[in-house]
This record gives C-alpha cells, structure tokens and sequence, in this order.
C-alpha cells in the first residue's frame, strides 16, 4: 500500500466515522463507497500478484543469442532484445518491465553517437558516474501540470510498460560496450501497481548473464615515412637476428657439405677457392612483442572506457594485431597488486585470441583497496540495494530498533537507512546478527561491505566506491620495483631482440625511477627495444606552448585545464629525459601514436636500425 | 586530438527509438481544457445539491477539488468533497430517504477516481480527438471501443461498490435503524447490537490479509524478518558487545604494539594466585 492509498484509508475511515457521529447519511455512504473501492482495488492487486506475476516468463538475447558464453567487443554496438513469452491478463494493473542494463555498457540514445554528457562527466571526472545515483529530480509543480497535459518523458528503451491484455512482445535496445572487462546482466527489475498508483509491489526477478568484452583494436594505418631519414645500417654493437633459414637475403658462405642443395652452390667462389661452397641464406625470423600490462589500482580508476587500464587494453590489443598479421609472435606480462601473471609469446589468431582473452579477465576490477566510509557509500548502497534487491528494504520484514534519543529528521532518515542497508547486507552476504550490529556501529566493517557489494554489482572505481584519498598509490616503490621485476622477467624469457612494451602510468613516479631503471638498461644491454606508454588521466597529451592569454577572461576549468598541461608536461618532460638516458622511447597517449611507436621499433628491431631510441611521442 | 576508441565515425548511428512526444498539438490543450471545464461543471452540479452552503465556500471547494485532480490528489478530493457535505448534509437523515443519494455517490465516486487517473484517461481522450481529426478512423474507433469498455467496467465496479456501501448502511442499527433494530431483537432474543458478528468478521479478514502477505514473502524475505526480529529482540546486548568490542580496538590501536598493559598499572591476579610482594615495592 502507497502513502497515497493510506491518505486515502484515513480520509475514508475519518469521513464514516464523522458521518456515523453526525448522523449524515450521504457522507457515510461516500466514505464507505471510498474504502470498499479501496478494497476491491486491494483485491484485484493481490489477485494478479498471485496470478499474473508468476506468469511472466521474461528472456534475453544479446545480439540474437540467448548464450551467456559468447564475447562481446569493447567500443561496439550490441543490441539486446528481451521477450516475454506469456500473455498477462492486466486489468487496472500495470507492469512495468526494466532490464538493469550494466555499468559497462551505455545506452545509445538517438542523436547522441558522440560523447555524451555522462562521458563528458567521466572525462572531468568531477561527478559520480553511476547510473544508479538517481535520477534528475523536478518540482511537484511541474509534475503536476505534466501529468495532467499528457506530457509523456521520452521512456529509456530498456523499460517497458504492460497494460491491460498484453500480448506476448519483444521489444529491445541497442546499447555500446564501454571498456573491456565483463558484461553481466544481472536481470529485470518489475514494478506491478494499481493504475491510481495506491498499490505497489516491487521485485527483482534475477535473470543473469555474463559475458566477456574484449578489447577494441583498431588498424594503425602507414607510419613508416616515405622519405629515408637516416641510414639503415645498424649502430655498433647491435645486430640483426642472424640465423640460417630459406629466406632471400645471402647469410654467409660455408663449404659445401653432403646433402646441400646443388642450386645452393656458389660456383664463382667455389672456382676461385677450388672448394665447392654454397650460400647459406638468412631465416626471416619474426620479432617478439612483449607486452607488460601494469593495472595497478591507480590505473582502474574511473569510469568504464575512461580508466587508464582502458587505453592501455586497447594499445596491447591493438599493437597484437598488427603484429599477428605480420606474423610476429606476442606475449605479454599482466602485473596488479594481486601479482604478477606471465601469458607465453604466441602467433597466429589462436594466440592472438588467448591474448584478448587473458587482457579482458585482467581488465576486470578486483576487490577494491580498503577506504575510510563517507556517507556517500550509504546512498550508493540504498540506491543499489532499491534497484537489485527491492524486497530486502521492505518495511514489513526489515525491521529496526526504534530510538527515542532526539534527532534531526535527517539524522533520523540516515539512521533508518543505514540500519536497513545493514540488514538488507546481512541478508545478501549470509553473516550472523552480531557481525550486523558490526555492521551498523563499525564505519570501517560497513564500508568494507558496501565496497564490496558495489564493486561486485560491476560500479566502476568512482567516489563513493573509492575515496579520492586513496586515488594515489599507497607504495609506489613496491610498485616500480614490481615493474623492474616484469621487465626482468620479459629479458629472461626473450630470446634475441625483442621489443618490449611497458604500459604504465609513470607520470606520477619520475621521482623514484630508480628502482626500475637497471631492468631498463639489463633489456637494453641485451638488445632488446623498450618502448614505454604512459596515457594520462586527462586523454590529452600534454603540448608544448601551454601558455595563458591575460587579456582576456577565463573561466575556472579553462584555467585548470592549463594548469593540468603545465604541470603534466613538466612530468612529462623529466620522464622523457630519464628514460632517454637508458636509450628507451616514451609515448605519452593511449592512442594511434603509442601504436606508431610500438609498431617502428617493432620494424627497427627487424632492422637492425637504432634511430628510435629514446623518441617522445 | 580525437581518440581513436571513441571515435564517432565508427559507430553506427542508431535509428530513432522514440519519438518525443513534448511537442504537443493545439488540440491536445483544448481537449485538456474542454476536460476540466466539464468536470467543474459537474462539481458545481455536485456541490449545489443543496442550497445551504455558501458561495465563497462553495468555489473554494471546486477550486481545491480541481486542484486535486490535475495535481492527481485523489485523497484530498475525498476530503474536499467530504468538507462540503459536513457543512451541506443534514443531520439524522437515512440513505434510503434520499433518492439522489446512490447518485451523488455513484458520480462522487468516480470523480475521485478519475482525480486519481487523470493522465490515463486524458491521454485516451486526447488520443481519441487527435485521431479523429487525423482521419485515422479506424484507429480510433478500436481506441473508442477500448475506451468505453474500460470506463464501463469501472463505472460498474464503482456502482457495486456504493450499492454494497448503502445495503451495509441501510442494515446496521445506524440512526433512525437503531430504535427498529432493538424493537427486532427484544422480541427474537438476539443481540442489541451486531458487534459480536461484525468482530468476527475484521478478525476474519485480518487473518486473511495478513497470511496473504505471509505467503507473498519471498525466502530471503522471510529469513530477512526473522533476523530482524532477533535484531530488535537482542540488540541492546548487541550494542554492548559491540561498543565494548570497539572501544577495545581502538585503545589497542593507540598503545604499542609490543606492551599489553602499562607499566604503572597492576596487573590483575587470577584466581588463587598471590601477589608478590616484591613486585609491588618495585611498582611504587
């Protein structure tokens, strides 16, 4: 029953009592009608809530298959298409259908197949960017007049609404995969209420599905210059992949020896020599790509698609394209802070497809690091809780103690939601009433659970999940050592020149560069290439010339804008030169030019050539 | 510098799912203003069944009655209309006395009902003009027929509801039934009053509601109000344990990790064992 019905319940009760007092006979026959209407309102709800919900037979199908063990494409359409299969007998009901779409994934509204404003609020990163966070709230009044003249809010096209005598339906939506990591559908949220709103049940009917979304590659396009710049021939002490095979360059000339094919045979010197001698010819060796991943938790921040382990998915997925076209085997090394996770050089599309695979799981956020509570996570929690589990935040059967110690409404409404949410998280989670009251009295334990419940429903690191506080690396050192130990790692399983790529966010850690630059000079001692990418926060790389105009004015992000650049070049800057020290090429974007650079040494490597070394692009 | 994962040329651009519906023609407004000109012509017809109430009154009331319904406030519409008629009715009257009574409830009624559902039935309406003016007959003729058919099954449960309303006031020993109702029970040997039956029937119902929402609760539901139950059965005990849990932690938190107690402090004997008096000379 609604507060609208138990308005009207009183109104009833209060009207037939008065006009039972007062002897007034059409205003006891009024309130009387009112409340048997009332009732047989009640009855007929309960009727098809008994009857018609269980009925309903809802399914899913995402791009036509109903499989939960399919991959989906980060960066890519998907249209979804949900069927209920039974035909419902609404009769002043009506059923409102939503499909919880996930965080991954964005609904595509029509004209908006750019960014749009939530995109623009995950780029600023300056708002809470989930979409279970509320909706925009508009004044009774306006909903007054609205509702009245008809007018009719554009229906997002996950949510649907039955009414009297449904037919079997289908009806869908197309939507984009933010980032790589996993798609879950968790299932369909029904909301049944009385066509005057006085009755309304709520429920979660779970509904589960679970997909994979790869990483987005893309084509790099020709970044080879057209015009030689410098000669080829290759710097001392490097060398060319030398090994005897059936390729077309001449290798060396050896004495001929049983076996040997007669068309190898080198007469003109075999004459000279009075030896017979054939040419040995070089093998066209592939060149290895290691790629080392670190998606340390700084990197996991942000929203879906706007993480720096994003870009960096995208670059190794992009960069292992083109190198298994050309035929190039790639591996990779996967670093966090749960470890370290080795994935073996392969070529051809099956190891190309292992690779993928191996980056979406890692793409997936863990367990996020522990932050202190701030009430934010209480809203996010009983914003969550209201839209997976309704059932568990009713009144009815969630009870709490009731306080007579004075306080404010708010602190109050506070009070009750966090006792519900804790009951509502004792329930979900299966632990004992004493770890409830935990719950409710220990901030640490409840926002350890709350982080927990947000993360696992797949919310994206953003503010009430993650504090900005603990947006920073807590051991940085650990972690440039870690990264130290990747590299070494890479050298000790490489085979001869090879390029490796480290994907990391440096920016922040020029200082203590230290601890992995001896890995760098060991990869670089051993001939191997060591190209860095390091996106930024902001998607922009930092340019050169970032200056202000004082003439003019500027508003407050126009400024912070700059100052981010100022001071992200200057990192920048240092970076480039330390790394240019130890001889290893630096890409400061997540973009087309981090696979130009990747894909240049890849061909220097092949080569023999040294030019790149120590480039900033 | 446009980022290639999020480059717009290479998504394709969705049709059109929905159309806005914001741009309203002119006929909707009228149809909403023929609507509400009909409804106050029916409160006036309502409220002027009687000539005692007094005209400031009397608009105040359509104007508050009016306001309910745009603003879908059935309840205050209900006590509106109540208001009008505490000030309008007379006293110790009888329903069956009042030909026009099951009417006004009848018409009553439905106007609060309809307060309640306003945007439904105005978008019928409206939907209904604007095909007719579209020349989409026979759209609209399956929208009239749908129309009629939902307001005619409302209509009849309405008409059921004050029928049932003024048999149970008829019957029940309400004003003047009262004198006739002792009359009849004096010479049967029933009781005064139907109090008795009338108990048995709320309990009956109440029963009834309440293993309706028992057999409504979902598993997790039911697990859920037990453990609330227990909660508020247990919880000051709780809170003690807790409190004295935390503010344990805390004080371990503040001390050092390698000293348990502090140095000035005695430590407390177990049972049975003695306290050594050199180590209290050396604690002084």
């Amino acid at each position: 029953m609604t507060f609208k019905a138990q308005l009207f319940a009183i109104a009833g009760m209060m009207g037939l009592f008065l006009g039972l007092v007062r002897g007034q006979p059409v205003l006891s026959l009024l309130s009387l009608s009112s409340l048997l209407w009332l009732l047989s309102e009640w009855l007929l709800f309960i009727w098809h809530v008994r009857f018609q919900i269980p009925n309903a037979k809802l399914a899913r199908l995402v791009n036509g298959e109903s499989d939960a063990n399919r991959s989906l494409w980060s960066e890519r359409l998907i249209q979804v298409r949900i069927q209920m299969a039974n035909r419902l007998w609404l009769f002043g009901v009506t059923l409102d259908v939503e499909d919880i779409v996930p965080e991954n994934l964005e609904l595509t509204a029509p004209g908006t197949n750019g960014l749009t404003l939530d995109a623009i609020a995950h780029r600023t990163d300056s708002k809470p960017k989930s979409r279970i966070l509320g909706p925009v709230s508009r004044s009774w009044l306006i909903r007054g007049f609205q509702s009245f003249m008809n007018y009719r809010d554009d229906c997002p096209s996950n949510e649907k609404r039955l009414e009297l005598g449904s037919q079997p339906m289908e009806w869908g939506y197309t939507a984009r995969v933010r980032a790589a990591g996993n798609v879950v559908f968790p299932g369909f949220r029904v909301m049944m209420q009385s066509t005057h709103q006085l009755f309304r049940i709520e429920r979660f009917v779970k509904a589960e599905q679970s997909f994979r979304a790869l990483p987005n590659f893309v084509g790099a396009g020709e970044y080879r210059s057209l015009t030689k710049k410098s000669n080829v021939i290759p710097r001392h002490g490097v060398h060319r992949l030398l090994r005897s095979g059936m390729g077309s360059e001449l290798l060396e000339l050896k004495e001929y020896a049983v076996g040997d094919p007669f068309k190898s045979i080198a007469w003109k010197v075999s004459a000279k020599r009075d030896q017979w001698m054939t040419r040995q010819y070089e093998s066209e060796v592939p060149a290895r790509v290691q790629l080392i991943v670190d998606g340390s938790s700084t990197s996991r921040v942000g929203g879906f698609g706007f993480r720096l382990l994003d870009q960096m998915t995208f670059v190794a997925a992009s960069v292992a394209r083109m190198a298994t076209n050309a035929g190039d085997p790639v591996g990779g090394v996967l670093m966090d802070e749960r470890g370290i996770r080795r994935i073996p050089p392969a070529s051809g599309e099956k190891g190309f497809q292992v690779l993928l695979r191996s980056l979406s799981d890692f793409a997936v956020n863990p367990c996020p690091p522990p932050s202190p509570y701030q009430p934010r996570m209480l809203d996010a929690a009983w914003a969550l809780l209201n839209q997976r589990y309704p059932e568990l935040l009713d009144l009815k059967v969630n009870h709490y103690p009731f306080s007579v110690f004075p306080m404010t409404p708010t602190a109050r409404t506070r009070r009750r939601q966090r006792f519900l949410v804790a009951g509502a998280l004792a329930e979900i989670y299966g632990i004992s009433v004493r770890e409830q009251v935990s719950l409710i009295h220990d901030e640490h334990a409840f926002a350890m659970r709350i982080q927990d419940l947000l993360n696992s429903s797949g919310i994206p690191w953003i503010t009430p999940v993650i504090s900005p506080s603990d947006r920073r690396d807590r051991e940085p050192i650990e972690r440039m050592a870690n990264l130290g130990k990747c590299i070494t790692s890479a050298v000790g399983h490489a085979r001869d020149n090879e390029v490796i790529v480290v994907m990391s966010d440096l920016l922040y850690y020029v200082g203590i560069l230290e601890f992995m630059l001896p890995a760098v000079k060991l990869a670089i001692a051993k001939h191997h290439r060591v190209s860095f990418v390091c996106p930024t926060s902001t998607l922009l790389r930092p340019s050169r010339g970032v200056s202000v105009d004082f003439s003019r004015e500027h508003s407050a992000e126009e400024l912070l804008l700059v100052a981010e650049q100022a001071k992200l070049r200057i990192q920048a800057e240092q970076l480039q030169r330390e790394l240019h020290r130890c001889g290893a090429s630096l890409s400061l974007s997540g973009e087309k030019n981090a696979i130009h650079l990747i894909l240049s040494e890849l061909d220097a490597i092949k080569s023999g050539n040294g030019r790149l070394h120590g480039n900033l692009r | 510098m446009t980022n290639l994962s999020r480059d717009p040329n290479r998504m394709q651009s969705p049709k059109s799912q929905t159309a806005s519906v914001s741009q309203r023609k002119p006929i909707h407004w009228v149809g909403a203003g023929l609507q509400l000109l009909a409804i106050v012509l029916c409160l006036e017809m309502l409220l002027g069944i009687s000539e005692g109430i007094a005209l400031p009154l009397r608009l105040f009331l359509m104007g508050l009655i009016g306001t309910c319904i745009v603003f879908r406030l059935g309840w205050l519409a209900l006590v509106a209309l109540q208001i009008s008629l505490i000030a309008i009715e007379q006293r110790q009257g009888q329903v069956s006395q009042y030909p026009l009574a099951f009417f006004y409830g009848i018409v009553s009624t439905a106007i609060i009902v309809m307060a309640m559902k306003v945007p439904e039935t105005h978008r019928f309406i409206t939907d209904y003009v604007a095909g007719f003016f579209a020349a989409e007959v026979n759209k609209s003729k399956q929208q009239l027929g749908f129309v009629i058919g939902r307001i005619a099954i409302s209509m009849l449960q309405l008409t059921l509801m004050v029928v049932i309303a003024g048999f149970l006031l008829s019957r029940l020993p309400i004003g003047l039934q009262a004198e006739s109702w002792l009359e009849w029970s004096r010479q049967n040997g029933q009781a005064v009053w139907p109090g008795a039956f009338l108990i048995v029937f709320v309990i009956a119902v109440l029963v009834l509601v309440r293993e309706n929402a028992w057999r409504q609760l979902a598993p997790s539901q039911a697990k859920l109000y037990l453990r609330s139950v227990q909660l508020i059965a247990n919880y000051r005990d709780l809170f003690g344990f807790e409190r004295h849990r935390l503010r344990r932690l805390r004080k371990n938190q503040n001390m050092p990790a390698t000293r348990t107690h502090s140095p000035l402090q005695r430590p407390k004997l177990r049972s049975g064992e003695r306290r050594d008096k050199t180590i209290e000379k050396g604690l002084k």
